[in-house]
């Protein structure tokens, strides 16, 4: 895999300081929490924008891969998956909200990729049918990918809810029904 | 008879237990097929397993990137909403009375 896709080290120490900072504050450390929020105005947005920025390039590798060859289907996938996480973002979205929307994207394409390779492995055109052990594992990973892909859709949910400072809403409808004697 | 299909005298496997390895690797026409059978399943085997090797880190380096991401995003949203001045009780966030 190409190096300029992945993330850069210094995204990953900033990564990896914001995850320690907020195992500090979770487990009542005093001055973590101010620490993490310092750490946040800091380094986030550079660090939002480069993960947002390789999920992007990253979805047209995968879409590369899921389209066999086709251009047309290439830029199908790559088109579809834009407008997905461009719809999910919805309008005037927080960075993060942005973030979330392109790895739900690029966690859809995944998805569409390994489903594609799985009804190939099972068709009976295929001459090379796989062997029954890499088909059980493909599947496997393609169960974490599908599980990753309904997590994160629930995440953003999460957060939306968090964000709009809504307490959990239970609404209980009751419906009289009169009989007439 | 027509329809009657009989048995092998002897399977390949009882053969090699009658005769031993060594010996079927040394003598007679019998051996040496049956000695040439297993070296085809084997390497069929071996190309088997091969495929399935290559196949998965084929697709575990196509994942990668798109998990790598993944786990990023969700340090971030952790960190922020804790900065945010949440916690998590029984997995649901929830807002801390303190802050």
């Amino acid at each position: 895999m190409s190096g300029a896709l992945e993330l850069t080290d210094g995204t990953r120490e900033a990564i990896r300081e914001l995850q320690a900072l907020a195992d500090r504050a979770e487990n009542g450390e005093e001055g973590a929490r101010s620490e993490l929020r310092q750490a946040l105005r800091q380094s986030a947005p550079e660090v939002i924008a480069r993960c947002s920025n390789t999920a992007r390039v990253y979805r047209g590798v995968l879409a590369k891969t899921a389209s066999g060859g086709s251009l047309l289907v290439e830029e199908a996938i790559r088109e579809r998956a834009s407008l997905m996480a461009a719809e999910i973002a919805g309008s005037s979205p927080t960075p993060l909200e942005v973030l979330l929307a392109d790895r739900i994207a690029s966690l859809w394409v995944l998805v569409e990729l390994q489903e594609a390779l799985g009804a190939a492995y099972y068709s009976r055109e295929n001459p090379s049918r796989a062997d029954p052990s890499l088909m059980l594992k493909m599947s496997k990973l393609q169960e974490s990918a599908n599980t990753r892909y309904l997590a994160a859709i629930r995440e953003l949910a999460r957060v939306r809810k968090v964000q709009a400072g809504t307490p959990a809403v239970q609404v209980n409808t009751q419906v009289n029904i009169l009989g007439s004697g | 008879m027509g329809g009657e299909r009989r048995k092998p005298l002897l399977l390949p496997e009882r053969a090699r237990w009658r005769a031993g390895e060594e010996r079927v690797s040394r003598r007679g026409e019998v051996a040496q097929l049956i000695a040439h059978a297993d070296e085809t399943r084997r390497r069929v085997r071996e190309a088997r397993r091969k495929q399935v090797r290559e196949e998965l880190a084929r697709m575990e380096e196509i994942m990668a990137p798109v998990l790598e991401i993944d786990e990023a995003t969700r340090v971030l949203i952790r960190a922020h909403l804790v900065a945010g001045g949440y916690h998590r009780r029984r997995g649901e966030w929830r807002r801390e009375r303190s802050t």
